[in-house]
């Protein structure tokens, strides 16, 4: 296992070798492939059947509910960091699972689901009437666009309040998309100084082969076939070590990003998901901090 | 959005709710109270539908020497979530019996097995409470009446479900069609976030779930009934005989009362309710202390003087030192219109929930009353449910979402499942007088009466702690 991380070549750096010889708004029109986003489209209507095949993915949710919120309130710098009143958002909502339970979460002041399915985005939006909370409340709001096209919200000034977001969370999203690493380059420009970003993703592991894919996919079908593509995992390595080659320091802003935690997690048949083992062997959860 | 229908949700908000619980009794109240009282989930909108009028709970106002026949004996474990949840405050306390001691015999062989708290390194620890139903449901319901006004649960009892189906409002801000809408005999329709069966063995709620329940009838009936003692035994004993038509038993109740479950044939049931109280008493007393042929025959008579002299003359034959000891005190009386029966049941649902809809106690299970485990598995039941609705009022997810939903049924299933199974085995083992089936269950019994660990272990499961 090791092995193959050591001679497989970082997936973050080779796109962002490529991201420097591309102009913007190339990386704009190809932030997801229209392979993917067939993919979604056709999960679209099933999207909410917690029996159907997104089922480990509602599983997940209490997850990475709790990995939030347990982060922010174990790690907040209380000067810097909100621990209520939280802006944050979602980037690859999909049908609105993680985005519905952050806004009806009390803490939570406001949140906003971005997709790039249409046909997905239209199940978020139906699913949300459902609930006369999230209506009334009007703390959730949906938008079919590409982060790259997410104008970037004011920051604090004379006179102005932040307008940039507490959270901005991205899971099961890294691995979908041609170039994670200009995406995540953008999602660090919309946070706000104390704030966070959520990602989890897969690392690029034999195991993580053999359980997402052989297991998950071909064998047991709990999981969509051609959900996943193995070369677009990302190693948690690489993953931090993306934050501290791009955002330690960068120059001129005295920002700063901080990888404050990463857990593995895997989904136990009968128990659901649980942090548990080595966060470089297959799915993890990573928590970075901007600081200035 | 199409054509319009001109009507909002604000013009239904106000029967729309978090929780809809149908069914008044023990289970329904308790999961009401345990919302009230628990603070990540107090703030939730609750109502309670019950087709009986629940003045008889509210207005209780008991006469000492008068107990009902709707008894229940409630383990440690209930009684601790009880008294968690701020209920076990308002039950009188005059009106418990603890017991911590439980003489258990086999009716056709006599081997006997004892559990004692004082014996088994648990002294004064009570193996359970015995009390009648209407004391707890009018503690949960003075709890209820607690909460702060605006913030209480809504009452509807007298009040009969007549249907119930997805909601079929058409409103242009809001869908409701996943949402459960029961229709009430008092013209209103109440809408569901989560919709709680806590609606007995018949759940309206769980036909509408569609969710199947399995079992089989034990063709035995449950006779029930009030009776008071020579005197008032205060060693706090729970007494079983099995006996070939099912087990008797006597449970201690407060002031030289006792509630007697009495598992036997239809025909017989029927046969002991309708025979002269005093007759009756003789052979309530002849089953807990005669030989099996002698009660078989005592069976066959109905005259009260004749039934009365020929239990006498055969009591009279016990050793002296067996009072006490090897059978209860004598029963002297049995308090009228006390006596009732209802048939046995072994059911079980495939599933606890579906999409908004979760079941809990006699909706979800029902049991034979031998190990006096019925209420207990459905406070067990709420119990679970409420901490997965508080996780769930935690994390922001919807408390009617299957996922979530599914965390109880994964939690109770499988606990139900084997305390089912084993009162099911232990029904059956039971009920025969076949030879080698008597030798084999004496012989384990006594075996397990030798050996105080493994009785440990059994009332570790008994009484849930």
């Amino acid at each position: 296992m090791l092995g193959t991380i050591k001679h497989s070549s970082s997936r973050l750096c080779q796109t962002t070798l490529r991201l420097t010889s591309r102009s913007h708004s190339t990386a704009s029109s190809s932030a997801f492939s229209p392979d993917e986003l067939a993919h979604f489209n056709a999960l679209a209507s099933s999207w909410w059947d917690a029996n159907g095949p997104s089922r480990l993915l509602h599983k997940m949710n209490p997850l990475r509910t709790s990995f939030i919120f347990d982060t922010i309130d174990a790690y907040a710098l209380p000067s810097k960091t909100r621990l209520s009143g939280l802006k944050m958002l979602d980037v690859g909502c999909g049908g609105g699972i993680l985005t519905e339970a952050l806004a009806r979460n009390p803490r939570v002041e406001s949140v906003t689901g971005l997709d790039m399915s249409e046909q997905v985005l239209e199940i978020a939006k139906k699913h949300k009437r459902q609930d006369p909370k999230l209506v009334m409340e009007q703390k959730l709001d949906y938008k079919l666009c590409s982060l790259f096209d997410l104008p970037v919200p004011e920051a604090a000034a004379e006179g102005k309040d932040e307008q940039r977001y507490d959270v901005v969370t991205m899971f099961e999203v890294l691995e979908h998309v041609p170039d994670p690493s200009a995406l995540l380059e953008t999602a660090t420009k919309l946070v706000r100084p104390g704030g966070w970003i959520f990602a989890s993703t897969v690392n690029r592991t034999a195991a993580a082969y053999l359980t997402t894919i052989f297991v998950g996919e071909d064998l047991l079908r709990m999981v969509p076939k051609g959900t996943h593509s193995w070369s677009k995992y990302i190693n948690e390595k690489e993953l931090r070590e993306w934050f501290i080659e791009h955002k330690t320091s960068v120059p001129g802003t005295g920002e700063h990003w901080d990888v404050v935690t990463s857990k593995g997690c895997i989904y136990i048949p009968f128990v659901g998901w649980e942090f548990c083992g080595p966060r470089d062997l297959g799915n993890y959860f990573l928590a970075a901090r901007r600081l200035s | 959005m199409g054509s319009t229908t001109g009507r909002k949700f604000s013009d239904i908000q106000s029967d729309v709710y978090d929780v809809v619980i149908v069914g008044g009794g023990v289970s329904g109240l308790t999961l009401a109270a345990a919302l009230k009282a628990s603070p990540y989930t107090s703030a939730l909108k609750v109502a309670l539908i019950e087709g009986m009028s629940l003045a008889p709970a509210t207005k209780w106002d008991p006469s000492p020497d008068q107990l009902s026949n709707r008894v229940s004996s409630i383990t440690p474990a209930s009684q601790a979530f009880l008294q968690k949840i701020g209920v076990w405050d308002y039950v009188y306390p005059e009106r418990v019996r603890q017991y911590d001691d439980m003489r258990v015999w086999d009716g056709v062989s006599g081997a006997r097995i004892q559990f004692d708290s004082f014996q088994l390194d648990a002294a004064g620890a009570p193996m359970a409470y015995m009390t009648e139903n209407l004391n707890l449901q009018q503690a949960l319901l003075e709890s209820l009446a607690e909460a702060p006004g605006d913030n209480q649960v809504k009452i509807f009892d007298s009040t009969k479900v007549e249907q119930i189906t997805n909601s079929t409002d058409q409103l242009d801000d809001v869908d409701l069609s996943s949402w459960p809408a029961v229709k009430l005999s008092n013209g209103s329709t109440l809408r569901a976030r989560l919709l709680i069966g806590a609606d007995g063995v018949n759940s309206p709620v769980r036909s509408y779930a569609g969710i199947e329940s399995r079992g089989w009838d034990y063709g035995q009936h449950g006779l029930v009934a009030t009776l008071t003692m020579e005197w008032d035994d205060r060693q706090d004993i729970a007494w079983q005989r099995f006996l070939p038509t099912g087990p008797i038993a006597l449970l201690p109740m407060p002031g030289g009362k006792a509630s007697l479950v009495w598992s036997t044939t239809p025909k017989l049931a029927a046969h002991l309710k309708s025979l002269d109280p005093k007759a009756f008493c003789t052979l309530v007393n002849a089953a807990f202390r005669l030989e099996l042929a002698d009660l078989n025959y005592l069976y066959t008579r109905s005259d009260p003087e004749e039934i009365e002299a020929e239990f006498e003359w055969r009591d009279g034959m016990l050793p002296m030192e067996d009072e006490g000891a090897k059978f209860p005190v004598r029963v002297v009386e049995v308090q009228e219109n006390t006596r009732a029966s209802f048939p046995l049941r072994m059911r079980h649902c495939d599933s606890y929930v579906a999409p908004r809809v979760a079941l809990v106690g006699d909706a979800a299970h029902t049991t034979h009353p031998l190990a006096g485990q019925g209420l207990n598995l459905g406070q067990g039941d709420v119990a679970s449910l409420m901490s997965v609705i508080e996780r769930a009022v935690v994390r922001g997810a919807d408390i009617g979402d299957e996922v979530v939903l599914q965390e109880y049924w994964a939690e109770r299933y499988p606990a139900n499942h084997v305390m089912l199974g084993v009162v099911d085995k232990l029904q059956k083992l039971y009920c025969t007088d076949s030879k080698p089936v008597v030798a084999l269950r004496s012989a384990g019994l006594e075996v397990v009466a030798s050996m105080d660990w493994i009785k440990k272990l059994i009332m570790k499961q008994a009484t849930g702690i």
